[in-house]
């Protein structure tokens, strides 16, 4: 995972010296092999329409003529030498480009402005049409993300990405493209995320203008539920990636695997936008409200530390996060801690490489969610959990979580309600509201549907409320190990029956199927007690069952072997001493190779925290074995 | 009852997700990208039929009902949707069981009643006659899905057989006729439910809390059910791991195999370095035969 964040992409951009500004002779030549690219092509650029109505055509072949002239050379000069990047599938500078190059050159000329439209840029890069709708999806991204998109737009990069897909998915053989899979997950991120502010913002009808609403009611199609749907299933068909991960996890050879998999499948572009697609699939049922249905989607994946999805960050950090919040909804919390615990981990440990990244803030922020989750989450279940991420989020949230433990509704409901507002999905409807029809819509807008988030809200709410009690009884019962249920019934002020209906609530709250990683689909689960408090009735009889836990000595076991072992190897790779006696001479020499060597034998052993287990922060291996060894080997003085 | 029910909670979801009476046919339509087809509700509307005729439930297969009226709001049928919860809130297996939220999370997200009125209006012309059915029933669900998640029993029969809302006169004249199995399987649900907590308990609070009338009545259910046993004035439930916890210590186990490299080589290559740290951190727990074969 971390590879990609050591290099540095900048060094892998071409020298210098090819970003020579454009001298006017270079420039009237390009311009000359435009013109005759449009002389004898015509523009056939996605979405130029082709007839030829010769004094508007001939105005908007100027304007775009023009147009061009205004683009920097630098940034011409960028759009061919990606263009030419992708053509000859030259995936280290399609990455460096895609990952630095694009964002330098928006920081130094678009910062506040769009990218030249795709028509234009059209005939520097031969109106290449695959190239064209990466460029307009990179184009679009950029609209989205730094400045406000307007209902063409949200239109366009619809019909774009849709064009994009197609080409893709309809073409008679693979296409022969390989882009790094950062910019895949990103699109299908994007591709998400555009929907869902799609769906948002047609939710809305007030303040839309005439054109808005008539665009609206002739296009329902667009950003539509079902086409969004379509078009992540299309790709997991085509890439047959469920059959490929379902032959991976049955041990197939690779082979087999390609053979699973396709013409289609077995081209890493197909596979991986496969892959990611089931994962964009576990986030649109999330939003939809339909969390068993997100992890069914999720049932072949493999969620351990060695996936695909775990390459990239945000990716790694978004599937956690829905596929806890799915447990969440299903009440699973358990499940939900230890998914959210083993992500905020990893993104600790891996943050420090990620700050630069342009995605670090969305990625930060969907942490600082999981962070209020795990808030509500152990305020539900309570039980052991990883103590860094525990007393982090006491840190944040030790007001809330005194709020939401005090049982009392009206302060424990409202801390709820603030976290679960805060930190959930930005639930949506699959429902546009109906602008086809004047009477209709105006029905809807005189009653409006509960908006999806507070619906998602209430729902919650609900399942907290019937536990509320519960916190009170468990710290009573932790008092003692034997108590008559009359006893606890005049503590509480209540009959015995409502006692014994409230243990029994306890005790419901204190059982949840966990599931083991590595084991069935995620749905699967076995029956676990959560609370290290249990009990049980005898007659009017409660026996208190405490369970224990030792102390854990396996962290400062593992850390000190990996010490041991770290010494060793640096005993090991030292060369044997020689006797002072003999070379007295040669000594100076001899301790200055010994030093040489040092280093390298030492970096030779593990240089970061590979294959952990979720929540097993305790035993994490040192690192800066290097630093330490030369004071550690009794020869090195 | 049959003799060989048992009132133990499931030990794993599987029966929950993928029910063994599941047909092949339904599961495979619902594990498909044609459970997106509308055509194909009415194969889950019969499947759903035959649920409640025989007093089972398939959680997902029903969802996959609401999943096509959510995208699909004109196709909805407030008599499927009502029977799914219905079905959902008396036969999930355990109180704990998300069922009833997860069928609420769709079947609560529709359109405007006000547009459904006028499209319907436009239809049929008897906009005025159309009352909201789930509208109507909907508090009374969630009210009674409330004391059984509290396990608040007695006041529950007592919702369930006595409200006065309009939503409880709907549900009782229309819905509970055709869910002949509804209180035998409450009855279960809340044995379930009482069997994780008592290992034994009073036979007139039993009868209390299964809404059974008679002592009798208590000795014939109690005898339909594995590992309850009537003893005198009480009723003796045989341990199931939920009602005969002990206390217990929890002892650190820790896959050394999955933690670093070093593992196999401080065994293989040195077998003498281990002993001397192990001693040295005074560590008990872990499993050093794991280690060794690795």
């Amino acid at each position: 995972m971390s590879q990609a964040f050591y290099d540095d992409p900048e060094s892998l951009l071409p020298e210098p010296s090819a970003y020579q500004p454009a001298t006017s002779a270079d420039l009237d030549q390009r311009q000359g092999q435009y013109q005759e690219y449009i002389d004898e092509h015509g523009l056939t650029g996605a979405g130029v329409p082709q007839e030829d109505d010769g004094e508007e055509e001939r105005e908007r072949l100027e304007g775009l003529k023009s147009a061009l002239e205004q683009v920097p050379d630098e940034v011409k000069k960028f759009i061919q030498s990606f263009h030419q990047a992708i053509l000859n599938n030259d995936t280290p500078s399609i990455l460096s480009m895609y990952e630095s190059g694009w964002n330098r050159i928006t920081q130094q000329y678009y910062s506040n402005e769009e990218w030249p439209e795709g028509e234009v840029v059209a005939g520097l890069v031969g109106g290449d049409q695959l190239f064209l709708t990466l460029y307009r999806e990179l184009y679009f991204r950029h609209v989205y993300a730094k400045l406000e998109p307007n209902v063409d737009d949200r239109f366009q990069s619809y019909e774009n990405i849709c064009e994009l897909f197609n080409l893709l998915l309809n073409s008679e053989q693979p296409v022969p493209l390989d882009l790094p899979i950062q910019w895949l997950w990103d699109m299908l991120d994007e591709f998400v995320y555009q929907f869902q502010s799609f769906a948002q913002w047609r939710s809305v009808v007030k303040n839309k203008s005439e054109d808005e609403l008539a665009m609206l009611a002739e296009n329902p199609q667009i950003w539509s539920c079902y086409s969004v749907l379509n078009v992540l299933y299309s790709l997991v068909q085509k890439s047959q990636i469920n059959e490929q991960l379902v032959a991976e996890k049955n041990g197939s050879s690779p082979e087999e695997v390609a053979e699973i998999a396709g013409d289609y499948g077995s081209k890493p572009l197909y596979r991986n936008l496969g892959y990611f697609s089931l994962i964009c699939l576990l986030r649109v049922h999330t939003l939809l409200g339909d969390p068993t249905l997100a992890l069914q989607t999720m049932q072949n994946m493999d969620l351990s530390n060695n996936s695909l999805l775990t390459k990239i960050t945000a990716c790694h950090v978004t599937t956690y996060y829905h596929v806890g919040f799915a447990y969440m909804a299903l009440g699973r919390y358990p499940d939900a801690i230890k998914i959210f615990v083993s992500v905020l981990i990893f993104f600790n440990r891996m943050k420090q490489y990620h700050t630069r990244s342009y995605q670090y803030g969305s990625i930060a922020k969907q942490c600082e969610r999981m962070y209020a989750l795990l808030a509500v989450c152990t305020t539900l279940s309570p039980g052991p959990s990883d103590d860094g991420i525990m007393n982090t989020v006491k840190e944040r949230y030790g007001e809330q979580l005194t709020a939401m433990q005090s049982g009392k509704e009206e302060t424990a409901i409202p801390a709820f309600r603030e976290l679960f507002l805060g930190a959930s999905p930005k639930f949506l409807s699959p429902v546009s509201p109906p602008y086809e029809d004047h009477d209709s819509l105006a029905a809807w807008v005189s009653e409006p549907p509960q908006d999806a988030l507070v619906r998602q809200t209430d729902l919650f709410i609900q399942n907290v409320q019937v536990q509320l009690g519960v916190s009170t009884m468990r710290s009573f019962l932790k008092l003692y190990t034997s108590i008559d249920a009359t006893k606890l019934a005049n503590f509480l002020d209540e009959d015995e029956d409502t006692v014994l209906e409230r243990m029994m609530s306890l005790k419901s709250a204190s059982r949840s199927y966990g599931h083991k990683q590595g084991e069935g689909s995620l749905l699967d689960g076995e029956r676990f007690v959560t609370n290290n408090l249990d009990f049980f009735i005898d007659g009017s009889m409660v026996q208190v069952a405490e369970t224990t836990t030792n102390r854990r000595f396996a962290g400062f076991f593992i850390r000190n072997a990996e010490n041991a072992n770290r010494v060793f190897e640096t005993i090991k790779n030292a060369p044997l001493p020689i006797p002072r006696s003999a070379q007295s001479g040669g000594s100076g020499q001899q301790q200055q190779q010994q030093q040489q060597q040092r280093p390298g034998g030492a970096g030779g052993q593990r240089t970061g925290g590979q294959g952990k287990g979720p929540g097993g922060a305790g035993g994490a291996p040192r690192t800066g074995g290097v630093a330490r060894a030369p004071g550690t080997s009794p020869w090195a003085r | 009852m049959p003799s060989s029910t048992s009132a133990v909670a499931p030990k794993s979801t599987e029966s929950w997700h993928a029910p063994s009476f599941r047909p092949e046919d339904i599961n495979a339509l619902i594990s498909g990208v044609d459970r997106y087809n509308p055509h194909n509700v009415s194969l889950l509307e019969d499947y759903l039929d035959v649920q409640i005729k025989d007093g089972q439930h398939d959680c997902f297969a029903n969802l996959a009902i609401l999943k096509l009226y959510q995208f699909n709001p004109n196709m909805s049928n407030a008599k499927v949707v009502i029977d799914i919860l219905l079905l959902a809130l008396v036969s999930t297996p355990t109180i704990d069981s998300p069922d009833f939220s997860l069928a609420q999370s769709l079947a609560l997200d529709r359109p405007s009643q006000a547009m459904l009125k006028q499209q319907n209006y436009d239809d049929e012309d008897d906009a005025a006659g159309h009352v909201d059915e789930i509208e109507t029933v909907m508090p009374y669900l969630q009210k009674l899905w409330a004391l059984l998640k509290e396990c608040k029993f007695r006041e529950f029969w007592n919702v369930w057989k006595s409200d006065k809302s309009d939503g409880a006169e709907v549900i009782r004249s229309q819905y509970l006729p055709n869910h002949n199995h509804a209180v035998s399987s409450l009855r279960l649900l809340i044995a379930t439910t009482i069997a994780s907590s008592f290992s034994s308990i009073q036979t007139s609070r039993l009868q209390k809390w299964l809404d059974l009338d008679s002592a009798n009545e208590v000795s014939s259910f109690v005898e339909g059910l594995n590992g309850w046993t009537v003893q005198g004035d009480s009723v003796k439930i045989e341990g199931n791991g939920d009602n005969d916890v002990k206390a217990g210590v929890v002892k650190e186990q820790v896959e050394l195999s999955r933690e670093s490299r070093w593992t196999d080589q401080v065994v293989t290559e040195h077998g003498q370095l281990m002993p001397t740290i192990l001693c040295h951190c005074r560590v008990d727990e872990v499993d050093l035969g794991r280690c060794a074969v690795r």
